[in-house]
């Protein structure tokens, strides 16, 4: 399959420190890839490097089969973008300032710039000066000069930031529909796990600058586990243990049976228990959770739900 | 459209937008009026003194009162308040882009970032030169008002060559302020440079090295503190020009060559 974004051990320091370390991903073509971290992980520079605005230190990035750089004119016309909150020039309209986009983008239709206010929802702002827009409006401006030109590949920095609940969905939707029926690849930075786990198609986990995780979301979705519980879970997690289960040691709650015969027959491991005198009272089969994974990915997991 | 006409005509929008070339037009708009008023005073003294007004400070600074004294007088203004003025205009026009970071937006586009980087020195040349002549228009206004003596045909070349030489020299020392801009990102760094630089001027042409420090060159050039054209050598030109081209550069190697974070 062909590959959107392509980085081979890309890296960054600033002082000596690395801020992004040795980061090798792949991005394929129509993919939505979350790429999720903490605060200060790495993520904006990445996508800065991405973008050419940033030198690495050392490593390489493709986009669409071409090299970045800053002077890859013709691959920025095919590459739409939001880095972090988008800022405006105050005293332009939602209009002008997209008509701006239009012409530095070298897009020859001017409709173009009416068609993206009407598809981002900016028609009853389009004349109203940016810099008095809402927070969400703004992001809603931010992601039009992302998109107004048609681009095969966004890189967007947390692009649900400050839209309420209706223009997050409205914006996932959107996104969908651009990857789905136009095979635009979305490469979409975020610390908001919920949107990522909706949206993406692949997530990427990066921490302290390290990509540390690389997933299609169906293989974490595959991730399931019996939960179980019972009175003496020490004796329990014997007899489990000895009927050839294994079983994960927890220093408090459930015990965690991660065989693929456990998940798909729990009434044998209920019928055990029951067998050995200790009744399970609690049984369930469990499905990872991108929260729980990306805390545990994170070593925050003491915060996970358990 | 190609991607300079096109980068021109978003800077140029910008500026339109802005309120900035308004506050540029009245600050360099106060030289003539100001410069009209000492005129007065020492055209009419007496009016003057029923006013309240010191004769003898404006003697001090501007001599007498008639039209090659009110000449000097503007283009003064034009290299001293030029060069604040129109260094501002491009503190606007690149330090905003840092301090607001709206130039994440400019920099992985089609269009090319040295052409972004031209457009905008040339929205900030055409920008000063049109205050240069807003300086002498008004100055023509105000001076023909208070019925200035001295005015002879002769007069208007030297006045227009005086006047468009001052302002060229003080628009050829615009970009090292914009280097400023674009590497200290935003608006107090290179407003730090233009003062150091105006009060570096000042001693160095006290020191009478003048000629060879090209912020000192523009006010030289103008006449002031009794200097002329005749102490400038084709070496101070080249110095300025020199330094100009240098900026130009600079800011453009800043552009393209540096990470914007």
């Amino acid at each position: 399959m062909a590959r959107a974004i392509v980085t081979a051990g890309l890296t960054k320091c600033y002082d000596g420190r690395p801020v992004v370390d040795d980061l090798t991903l792949t991005v394929r073509r129509g993919e939505i890839y979350g790429f999720l971290g903490l605060n200060g992980a790495g993520k904006t520079t990445t996508i800065r490097m991405l973008l050419g605005m940033v030198r690495p230190t050392a490593g390489t990035a493709r986009l669409l089969d071409t090299p970045v750089h800053p002077g890859a004119h013709d691959l920025w016309a095919r590459v739409g973008y939001l880095v972090e909150l988008p800022q405006v020039y105050p005293r332009l309209s939602v209009r002008e300032d997209l008509e701006v986009v239009r012409r530095l983008r070298r897009v020859a239709d001017p409709r173009a710039v009416e068609r993206v206010i009407e598809r981002l929802g900016l028609t009853p702002w389009s004349d109203q000066q940016a810099g008095t827009l809402s927070l969400g409006n703004r992001q809603r401006l931010g992601l039009a000069r992302a998109m107004l030109h048609a681009p095969d590949l966004l890189l967007l920095d947390e692009p649900a930031n400050g839209l309420d609940p209706a223009g997050v969905v409205e914006v996932r939707e959107l996104l969908r529909e651009l990857v789905h029926d136009h095979g635009v690849t979305v490469f979409m930075s975020s610390h908001v796990l919920g949107e990522i786990a909706r949206l993406a198609t692949r997530i990427g986990v990066i921490h302290r600058g390290r990509l540390v995780e690389d997933v299609d979301t169906g293989a974490l979705e595959r991730r399931r586990w019996l939960a179980v519980d019972a009175r003496d879970r020490d004796a329990a997690r014997a007899v489990l243990l000895g009927a050839g289960y294994a079983v994960d040691p927890t220093p408090a709650g459930p015990l965690i049976l991660t065989d693929a015969r456990a998940v798909a027959c729990p009434e044998a491991v209920a019928r055990l228990l029951v067998i050995a005198d200790l009744p399970p009272r609690h049984l369930s089969v469990e499905q990872e959770d991108l929260e729980r994974h990306f805390l545990h990915l994170v070593g925050e997991d003491r915060w996970a739900a358990p | 459209m190609n991607g300079f006409a096109a980068a021109l005509w978003s800077e140029a929008l910008k500026a339109r937008r802005s309120r900035a070339p308004w506050a540029s037009a009245l600050g360099l708009a106060l030289g003539p009026l100001v410069g009209g008023l000492f005129m007065l005073i020492l055209k009419d003294p007496t009016w003057a003194r029923r006013f309240g007004l010191i004769t003898a400070k404006a003697q001090l600074m501007a001599g007498t009162a008639d039209w090659p004294t009110y000449v000097a007088l503007l283009a003064q203004m034009v290299a001293v308040g030029g060069t604040v003025v129109f260094g501002l205009v491009a503190v606007w026009i690149f330090g905003r882009e840092y301090g607001d970071r709206t130039v994440t937006g400019l920099l992985a586009l089609p269009t090319a970032r040295v052409t972004i980087v031209a457009a905008k020195f040339v929205v900030v040349a055409l920008w000063s030169a049109a205050l240069a002549v807003l300086v002498a228009g008004l100055g023509l206004v105000v001076g023909a008002a208070i019925g200035l003596p001295g005015w002879s045909s002769g007069l208007v070349p030297h006045a227009v060559a005086r006047l468009a030489l001052t302002a060229a020299l003080a628009i050829a020392l615009i970009p090292p302020v914009a280097l400023a801009a674009s590497a200290g990102r935003g608006y107090l760094p290179p407003i730090g440079v233009m003062f150091l630089a105006i009060f570096l001027a000042q001693v160095v042409a006290a020191l009478g090295w003048g000629a060879y420090f090209p912020w000192s060159v523009p006010a030289l050039a103008a006449g002031v503190a009794g200097a002329g054209l005749r102490d400038l050598g084709p070496e101070s030109y080249l110095l300025v020009a020199l330094t100009g081209l240098a900026g130009i550069g600079g800011t453009a190697a800043w552009w393209c060559l540096a990470d914007q974070v």
